[in-house]
């Protein structure tokens, strides 16, 4: 199928018709590279600025040798010293402020990339950088939209099922039951939400409400295949905090191998994450009707 | 007071010229001035303790008594008006009251020995002190005999004392009326019973029967004598402990028991089934601070204690953990396990074990210098604790030092003085616990290790069952490291408020300076270098407030007490400074926090 609006082909020969998997899904960003590597730069390099602002008083902290020493010996002794006024260096809250704000920033940053990635991963051939941009302008205002309605949705499902854990809190497996269905509730918001998205793109429809209804259409026709992918996706992020762990106790001077270590990690963290919107991509197409007739064609 | 003190000191001196190949072993006991026969019937049901006690009281003073005074600890859980109530702001670590869960005791009847009905008076509107008037003065050297009955109602678990696991669990402490100390011509040493206060009592001997339900266990200060079935299918323990200050029990259906010979001392641990996991860790603890601290400071119970036991207490009834009673102690305070990185139940239970020396047998006052107890005890904990594990916290390769966690406790109230009253002290735990624990391992760094482990010893064997004050402590710290030590020990830290903060003022260019700011002196050594020299040392004395260096060269770098940092000194972190920052530390933080920002970056699971 060629759709005049994206001017990508979208053929779903090559994943559509069927189920990549997860490892299948990853190794598609790792093919694609493009938005794995937009999303780690966009994530990094404003990290990286935050990191700097707010560490710039432990470049006077590194004159005194006990807190190089704690660091090394990994004491905490030093957060003794570190909360005295005496001490005089503290934290920057502005910085602390500004890397918010970054935060907050960064949601719009990355959810205009999403169209260019989505359409990245539905096409036959890797689109060019032009072509990307284009996907990311003709998606960016549908998936604001449908990010905050889906962000707006979890936080309710949250705080309702909090609210019910914390009046049944005295009898404790009904609070951890209440807060375990939160999240999962919580969770079927975002899937519900990234599916709506790859089914947007794949018919090449603009309405966020169109998205939503096919979206659900699209959960209750595969829903098996993709909850397991969600839930692969999930135990694959958890896997990789803990492989993370380690790299997180390496002692403070041994800096550079906690940045190889650390790195890594964050990239295939973002390359899972990646990896479901591929799989997603690829469970939504045989779904959508005028990709189908273009298969069996 | 000072008779009875210089009578133990004789008779110890005595039994140390006659005895002396065996001194370290050969004890004199102490007078038994006050002890106690007790039966008693514990009820699960219904939570209470009901008997009676016969109280023996002997004038060992030059003054006679006119009257008794009692104390009645549970009164304090009667309500929320009481003194400990208002003090304690209704809860103790954590663990709150529940005024549907109260405790009391009832004083039923006093009876002298010879008949003689007596008439109980509360001389305070807080009834945790009873005063009970004599038809005759006890006169010195006499002893006075009463038979008291009565019933104490136990409160649920929430400070020290009570019960749990719907009855099943009891800890009794301080739980029967108990006389206060006559002090001669300045009478009867007995407070109402605040919330920052713990108890102060005469040695004597106790024989305690306790009937229970059959297919209990108890753990009790002293030794087990005889057990025997009762035909209403109760069983009654009969419980016998010489030379001590208090006797304390707990008993549970539910207890599972661990044993082990420590020499001539028999160790027992009651604990719940579930439990097994943090036994090994209590009974570790147990062992090798015990094994630390007799080599340390003297034997245990210098050599008159033959029974050790603790209770671990279950989960809910963590507000009776971490309590200390002779012969007997409790751990558990924190409520439940803990991982084995953090080794809290391992502080609680040297902690606990460790009053065994400063408090069971060198029995302070713990109401007027309860930082004699708790201090000294600190210090000694820091040490075992630094002996046996390193450190409390040892987790992920980040650790803390327990002494570490105490001074973080100390510089925020370093302005505190030790000695004072507990309930009148300004910041109760600083003052009784971290500030001596600092202090006295300052002392340690100056006088040096075995110094200091002859002013202890010194102090365990000289005032082992007796009641020594502040000033005691000070005489013997005079004596043995010097009467200059003991000066600016007790002037600038046990009775001042003052503190040490030795720093690194400037370092520019071929200029540098260090200051001592606060009223405390600590003497340092400072070490500074020059470029392409080697490092030079010298010793600030107490004299020079400031230091001054200046050379041709470039400074490149001063430390003050390179070697040791006295734990007294307020900022550890300003004691050194180089010229140039250390790149590397720097940019390890960088990656850290770049890796914390990318985990905040990217949160929003797949919606963003």
């Amino acid at each position: 199928m060629v759709s005049t609006q994206q001017q990508v082909t979208i053929d779903g020969q090559s994943t559509m018709n069927s189920d990549p998997g997860v490892v299948g899904s990853v190794l598609r960003t790792i093919k694609r590279p493009r938005p794995l590597l937009l999303f780690y730069l966009v994530t990094a390099l404003p990290a990286l600025l935050a990191a700097v602002l707010i560490t710039l008083p432990g470049l006077e902290l590194a004159r005194y040798p006990v807190f190089r020493e704690a660091l090394a010996e990994r004491n905490l002794e030093f957060l003794v010293e570190g909360a005295l006024p005496a001490t005089g260096e503290s934290v920057s809250l502005f910085a602390a402020l500004g890397a918010m704000l970054v935060a907050l920033g960064l949601l719009f940053v990355r959810a205009y990339l999403q169209g260019g990635t989505l359409l990245t991963y539905a096409a036959a051939s890797p689109p060019s950088g032009r072509e990307f941009l284009r996907g990311c302008n003709r998606w960016f205002g549908p998936f604001l939209l449908l990010n905050f309605l889906g962000s707006l949705l979890a936080l309710i499902v949250l705080v309702a099922f909090g609210v019910v854990a914390a009046l049944v809190s005295a009898t404790l497996p009904l609070a951890i039951l209440a807060a375990v269905t939160g999240l999962l509730v919580a969770g079927l918001v975002v899937l519900w939400i990234e599916v709506a998205r790859a089914t947007a793109v794949l018919r090449d429809d603009r309405h966020a409400g169109h998205a939503l209804r096919e979206g659900t259409r699209t959960l209750l026709r595969r829903p098996l295949p993709l909850l397991a992918l969600a839930l692969a996706g999930l135990l694959l992020q958890a896997l990789l905090y803990g492989v993370g762990l380690p790299g997180r106790s390496i002692p403070i001077p041994a800096w550079f191998l906690s940045l190889l270590f650390l790195q890594l990690i964050n990239l295939v963290r973002l390359a899972v994450r990646l990896g479901r919107w591929a799989g997603e991509v690829g469970l939504v197409a045989p779904t959508v009707p005028a990709l189908a007739t273009e298969e069996t064609t | 007071m000072r008779r009875i003190r210089m009578l133990a000191v004789i008779l110890t001196l005595l039994g140390v010229l006659l005895l002396a190949p065996a001194a370290a072993t050969a004890e004199v006991p102490p007078p038994a001035v006050a002890s106690y026969t007790i039966e008693v019937t514990y009820l699960p049901d219904s939570y209470r303790i009901v008997g009676e006690e016969v109280v023996r009281y002997t004038n060992v003073t030059d003054t006679p008594i006119p009257d008794l005074v009692f104390h009645l600890y549970l009164n304090a859980f009667e309500s929320a008006e009481t003194v400990w109530m208002q003090e304690a702001g209704y809860s103790h670590r954590g663990y709150s009251f529940n005024p549907q869960e109260a405790g009391h005791v009832n004083v039923h009847s006093l009876v002298l020995e010879d008949g003689t009905e007596l008439k109980q008076e509360f001389p305070y509107d807080d009834e945790t002190l009873m005063r009970v008037a004599l038809p005759e003065p006890v006169a010195p050297g006499e002893t006075v005999v009463v038979e008291v009955a009565f019933e104490a109602q136990l409160p649920r678990v929430f400070a020290r004392t009570g019960w749990a696991d719907e009855g099943e669990f009891v800890m009794a402490g301080q739980w029967f009326p108990k006389l206060g100390v006559w002090e001669g011509e300045e009478g009867w040493n007995a407070y109402v019973f605040h919330a920052n206060s713990e108890f102060y009592a005469d040695f004597g001997t106790y024989h305690v029967e306790i009937t229970l339900p059959e297919g209990w266990a108890v753990g009790a200060t002293g030794a087990e004598k005889t057990r025997s079935t009762d035909e209403a299918g109760t069983v009654t323990y009969v419980y016998s402990a010489e030379n001590v200050i208090d006797f304390a029990w707990s008993a549970s259906p539910n207890f599972e028991e661990y044993r082990e010979q420590l020499g001539n001392v028999s160790l027992r641990i009651l604990h719940y089934p579930e439990q097994e996991g943090t036994l090994r860790r209590v009974r570790n603890a147990t062992v090798g601070a015990f094994r630390l601290y007799e080599t340390w400071y003297g034997e245990y119970g210098k050599g008159l204690y033959d029974q050790l036991t603790v209770i671990m207490v279950p989960p809910e009834a963590g507000g009776a953990g971490g309590m200390e009673y002779p012969q007997l102690f409790t751990v558990g305070v924190m409520g439940g396990y803990l991982p084995g990185c953090v080794r809290l139940t391992e502080v609680e239970t040297v902690h606990e074990l460790g009053h065994q020396w400063f408090q069971s047998v060198v029995a302070t006052n713990e109401a007027e210098d309860p930082w004699l107890d708790e201090g000294f005890t600190d210090y000694i904990s820091t040490r075992a604790m630094e002996s046996l594990y390193g450190n409390v916290l040892d987790c992920l390769g980040w650790e803390l030092s327990y002494l570490a966690m105490r001074r973080a406790e100390y510089l925020q109230r370093p302005h505190v003085p030790m000695a004072g009253r507990a309930w009148e002290l300004d910041a109760y735990s600083v003052a009784t616990y971290s500030k001596p624990a600092v202090a006295l391992t300052t002392l340690q760094q100056l006088v040096g290790e075995e110094a200091m482990l002859d002013f202890m010893q010194s102090y365990y064997e000289r005032y082992a069952f007796a009641h020594p004050d502040t000033e005691d402590v000070r005489e013997v710290m005079a004596e043995s490291l010097s009467e200059g030590t003991a000066t600016w020990f007790f002037e600038q830290l046990v009775y001042g408020e003052g503190t040490f903060d030795a720093h690194v003022t400037g370092l520019e260019g071929n200029e540098g300076a260090v200051e001592r700011r606060g009223e405390v002196c600590v003497p340092s050594e400072v070490l500074w270098q020059y470029a392409d020299a080697p490092p030079m040392e010298a010793s600030w004395a107490c004299e020079e407030p400031e230091l001054n260096f200046a050379g041709s060269d470039p400074l490149v770098g001063i430390q003050i007490n390179p070697e040791e940092k006295p734990p007294l000194d307020l900022n550890h972190l300003n004691d050194e400074l180089q010229e140039t920052p250390d790149l590397g530390v720097w940019l390890g933080l960088v990656v850290r926090a770049l890796d914390i920002f990318q985990g905040l970056f990217l949160t929003g699971g797949g919606l963003w």
